[in-house]
């Protein structure tokens, strides 16, 4: 983000990540994850603005990729607790891995890297195959004073 | 890779310094030393260097010369070579290409560096304030890989007591080498009850940081006898990035390179894993020591833990068995230490010196071949086989 555009909006709230959409502008209400799926492969991606290609399939056609709603649920294909982190960061947290699926695609899924909250941070409250569900949250302020939004996942 | 077009190419000197912590020293005073060191070793000058590759992750500008503005300015080509962890290992192959290409009679390959205490890795870039790191999960790479030896768990069952004996095993073998970062004594208790980084990794399952520096000239044989140096192989050499595979580009895949690179190894060099007399492979944290059993043929798939168990790895394991191969003599990264640009040359280094029968009290008997494993996220993996 540049300082034009943060001198020229007011604060408010702010995706950490670009596959997290936020259709509302001052709630994180409705937000949800995005992913872009090959029309050829069909492989998803979690979204991204730059993604022209397929890095599975080498497709480069026009058009490529739909846009596609992932689910909220998903399930923790791993996990870990961390302890020691960056200075500033709050440990220890749960990191975890979620494999989550596709609306309306019964078949495709993609893995999501995001905390597990909601929990003790400690292995004994966790377990790989766990369900979860998506959410948005309001992480921290950035230094312009806009609200960072993250996904998190709890326990179903 | 075939390397059947390529002439044979025989390690000819190696040298390393003891890694550790050296705030007063630069990437190029340490790299020289590593280089007089292995020229030393080789019985040679350096104006019979015809080429060097240079590896360093996180200085990368023109380190190869820097070096020789330490030690000699020849003149000849450099190249300098930033490839993960992978990095001294890359500038290795290089050095490999030179030679076996025809083009080059004697190259030298230097990898080197100064972390300090720079730990961690991965995880933050940019503003802090949109790093994901710690709100949206991890990338530090004790997370990462105490994420991938989970995986292993889900899977085959492997307890953290299993992942935690690898971190015993190589501060044991470091005991004999002179020139590990540590050299400290731990049980299994002691590792287990330290300070947990990233679960199930504590600290003695993490490499630690530091600064470190490892050589190694490679020469035609007709330079190889010129030197009447014992005829030590590079017998494969096979540099992998991923394929895509389910999750890779959330969760990094420290698998599947490492499968592919040693697959194509063992068939340049002819061998079979039963024929390996030691392995020196990337032990960045203890789980992914464990994980490397499998990928690299060791142990069947799943059977890892119990390769632990029956210390199948260990030099003091059972030295008759057919399946006993020791891994990690010099105390691999863990204890040895994991200067990143340093790391692959100094895995050559010990495969080296087993192969000569130079390894002092952590010798191999009747060394004949011997692998190094490095592997780097994002990503970048090279085994070599080097025979005598």
């Amino acid at each position: 983000m540049t300082s034009d555009t943060a001198t020229e909006a007011k604060p408010g709230l702010r995706p950490i990540v670009d596959y997290l959409i936020m259709p509302n502008e001052n709630s994180v209400e409705g937000a949800y994850l995005q992913g872009l799926q090959c029309k050829a492969c069909p492989t998803v991606f979690l979204y991204a603005p730059t993604r022209r290609y397929c890095a599975v399939c080498n497709g480069k056609d026009e058009d490529l990729f739909s846009k596609v709603r992932l689910n909220d649920e998903g399930e923790v294909w791993v996990f870990t607790v961390v302890h020691q982190s960056w200075p500033g960061i709050p440990t220890p947290f749960v990191g975890g891995i979620i494999d989550v699926g596709v609306e309306g695609d019964a078949e495709a899924k993609v893995a999501v890297r995001a905390n597990i909250v909601g929990v003790e941070a400690d292995p004994k409250n966790l377990h790989m195959g766990m369900k979860v569900r998506g959410k948005a949250a309001v992480a921290h302020k950035d230094k312009d004073g806009n609200d960072v939004v993250v996904w998190q996942f709890e326990p179903a | 890779m075939n390397n059947e077009s390529l002439r044979d190419v025989y390690v000819g000197g190696v040298g390393m310094i003891k890694f550790g912590r050296y705030p007063e020293e630069n990437v190029a005073t340490l790299g020289a030393q590593a280089v007089q060191l292995a020229l030393a070793d080789g019985g040679m000058q350096l104006n019979d260097i015809e080429m060097m590759a240079a590896g360093c992750l996180y200085q990368t500008n023109m380190i190869g010369q820097k070096i020789l503005k330490e030690i000699g300015m020849t003149g000849i080509p450099v190249y300098n070579v930033a490839n993960a962890c992978a990095t001294g290992s890359t500038a290795f192959r290089e050095a490999y290409f030179a030679v076996g290409s025809g083009a080059y009679d004697i190259a030298l390959a230097v990898g080197v560096e100064q972390m300090g205490k720079r730990g961690l890795l991965g995880g933050i870039t940019g503003d802090p304030a949109y790093s994901p790191e710690g709100v949206m999960g991890t990338g530090t790479m004790p997370g990462v890989f105490g994420m991938a030896g989970l995986e292993h768990s889900r899977q085959y069952g492997t307890t953290i007591e299993q992942f935690a004996q690898v971190s015993v095993k190589n501060h044991e073998h470091a005991m004999a080498n002179p020139l590990s970062q540590y050299q400290v004594r731990v049980s299994l208790e002691d590792v287990l009850n330290a300070r947990m980084v990233a679960y199930p990794n504590t600290l003695y399952m993490c490499c630690p940081t530091g600064d470190g520096a490892a050589a190694a000239v490679v020469m035609s044989k007709e330079k190889a006898k010129q030197f009447s140096r014992e005829l030590i192989k590079v017998a494969a050499s096979a540099l992998t990035t991923d394929p895509y595979t389910d999750r890779v580009l959330t969760f990094p895949d420290v698998n599947t390179m490492t499968v592919n690179a040693a697959r194509e190894a063992y068939e340049q060099a002819g061998v079979s894993p039963l024929d390996l007399n030691s392995v020196e492979l990337h032990d960045c944290f203890a789980t992914a020591e464990v994980l490397h059993y499998e990928n690299l043929q060791l142990a069947p798939k799943g059977e890892a833990g119990r390769w632990v168990d029956e210390k199948l790895t260990d030099l003091a394991g059972p030295q008759g068995d057919p399946r006993w191969t020791p891994v990690n003599t010099s105390g691999g990264l863990l204890s040895k230490g994991h200067p990143i640009g340093a790391t692959g040359v100094a895995n050559i280094c010990e495969i080296t010196w087993q192969l000569r029968g130079q390894a002092g009290d952590r010798q191999v008997p009747d060394h004949k071949v011997g692998m190094a494993h490095t592997i780097g996220l994002g990503s970048a993996c090279a085994v070599h086989i080097l025979t005598k």
